[in-house]
């Protein structure tokens, strides 16, 4: 009963949408949104890992399959408690994507197994609209070699046994503008090796 | 009171989400989880070191592909090494991937598979040893466990039975029981002993069940004193034979185990064979792990 409690304490915040004091002239989205928004994620992009006298090409390509979650996860979190209207909204979403998409490095085809999604959604967050904040964020991963979609973290570590981390090859990049969904601060983890890199884009 | 219903009616379809997601961590742990070493530490250990055997021998074929002029010496080194490992076993359950990296990011599906099931292995096995009751509520633990097994449907193989084909009709198949047969009289000793412990773990009584857990554990000692000759295996021991009580009651779920036996000799093949290039094994091990988890692949009409 106490683990139930405990629960339902942290996962409460992710259950409750904002039914709290409307913000006038503006309705937040239903989950519906954050999915289509998570579809129009480009589903081919070629980075390369800029470095003098090395050629490094990474790309991806992937076909989406059906998503882990039913809906995504949604939590809105108050700047000063419920009496105020004014909050930002985190989501997160999991989706499977089809035999044969793929992450290709430097020649070596690797399974995209499927894609996660930590995103914000600003526009409710009160303050003046700036072009400098953005609406959205979302930070991407695009995971190789895990068939189940797990995460990131091993579930109930350490008393699950073995290393926390789950992933040891990935795409990572973030959307801050998602008219043309513009990879940004890309990052490709393989083998549990870090580097960044950059878009090329060659137009087609 | 309504708005606390609607909460936990969503609550328990997030847990029912996570579980039917869990990749091969099984989180929750079952409560039961490694009791079967609390009360057989020996035996477990040696499971544990079963992983050093697996793993060791594939991260060398796949690092020496090609190189191999000598089976007999790889043989006999190889299973030196696994040998002490066996006599001085882990007491703790090493990851897969410290053991044999190379292996583990060549055979990405394989290694979800093979770690998904070899959880339910492990936790019937907790079950078995640790249950008070010994009737029906020992069984709906056991097929509730393999409920969820079976609820991650991406990375759990089929219990459907499939026939030997499966293990053996391929292009690439025998290649390791040729070259290496000590090495897969072992493996197949492994196995033996995994279902021999089941068979040994549904007798009624507490005393009866530790003397069979000894006893299938010093059978098992005298089956590799002397590969290949002290090993009796014609062909992969399987559940419906080695543990006839445990395959009546459960049989679908020896099915699921028998296949995942069947798995672990195709990967053995895979690595084996020049047949299969290197460029193509990671393709080849997803197409034969997808397999397995395929109802309609091989299926046996033969099964109960």
């Amino acid at each position: 009963m106490k683990k139930l409690m405990l629960a339902i304490l942290f996962v409460l915040p992710l259950l409750v949408s904002a039914d709290h004091l409307p913000i006038p002239g503006k309705k937040p989205p239903g989950p519906d949104f954050y999915r289509d928004l998570t579809y129009k994620i480009r589903s081919k992009v070629e980075f390369e890992i800029p470095f003098p006298g090395v050629k490094s090409t990474v790309n991806y390509s992937l076909t989406w399959d059906t998503p882990a979650y039913e809906i995504p996860m949604i939590g809105d979190y108050h700047w000063n408690g419920d009496k105020d209207p004014h909050f930002y909204r985190m989501f997160y979403d999991r989706i499977f994507t089809k035999a044969g998409s793929y992450i290709e490095i430097n020649g070596e085809k690797l399974p995209l197994t499927c894609v996660f999604v930590d995103g914000q959604d600003n526009r409710f967050a009160g303050g003046n609209p700036t072009p400098l904040l953005p609406d959205f964020v979302l930070k991407i991963y695009f995971v190789a070699n895990d068939f189940s979609c797990q995460g990131p973290i091993k579930p109930g570590w350490p008393t699950t046994g073995g290393k926390e981390q789950n992933w040891d090859t990935y795409i990572y990049y973030e959307i801050r503008d998602p008219t043309i969904m513009l990879p940004t601060d890309a990052i490709i983890r393989y083998r549990w090796n870090e580097t960044h890199m950059v878009l090329v884009d060659r137009g087609n | 009171m309504k708005s606390i219903l609607s909460v936990l009616a969503s609550l328990s379809f997030l847990v029912f989400t996570n579980t039917a997601v869990a990749g091969p961590t099984w989180y929750p742990q079952p409560v039961e989880a490694y009791k079967f070493g609390e009360m057989y530490p020996d035996e477990q250990a040696l499971l544990f070191a079963f992983d050093y055997g697996h793993a060791l021998v594939y991260e060398r074929l796949l690092h020496n592909r090609g190189k191999i002029t000598d089976p007999q010496a790889f043989e006999k080194q190889i299973l030196a090494e696994v040998m002490a490992i066996l006599k001085n076993p882990p007491t703790v359950k090493v990851d897969e991937d410290e053991i044999a990296p190379k292996y583990v990011f060549t055979f990405p599906m394989m290694v979800d598979v093979f770690d998904w099931s070899h959880l339910l292995h492990q936790y019937v096995l907790d079950v078995l040893a640790s249950s008070k009751n010994r009737g029906p509520a020992m069984d709906a633990r056991i097929q509730e466990l393999f409920v969820q097994y079976n609820a991650n449907k991406r990375i759990a193989i089929t219990d459907v039975c499939k026939t030997m084909l499966f293990m053996d009709g391929h292009y690439f198949s025998k290649e390791f029981r040729r070259k290496f047969p000590s090495f897969n009289l072992l493996i197949w000793s492994y196995h033996w002993f995994q279902i021999k412990l089941y068979e040994a773990l549904m007798k009624p009584s507490l005393l009866e069940r530790d003397a069979a857990v000894k006893q299938v554990t010093a059978e098992f000692w005298e089956l590799i004193s002397d590969l290949p000759d002290s090993a009796y295996f014609d062909m992969m021991p399987e559940t419906k034979t080695e543990a006839p009580t445990f395959f009546k009651k459960f049989s679908k779920i020896s099915a699921s185990f028998d296949n995942n036996h069947m798995l672990h000799d195709i990967v053995s093949d895979i690595l084996t064979s020049p047949k299969v290039l290197e460029q193509d094994m990671r393709m080849v091990g997803i197409t034969y792990a997808q397999m397995a988890m395929d109802p309609e692949a091989f299926k046996s009409n033969n099964c109960q």
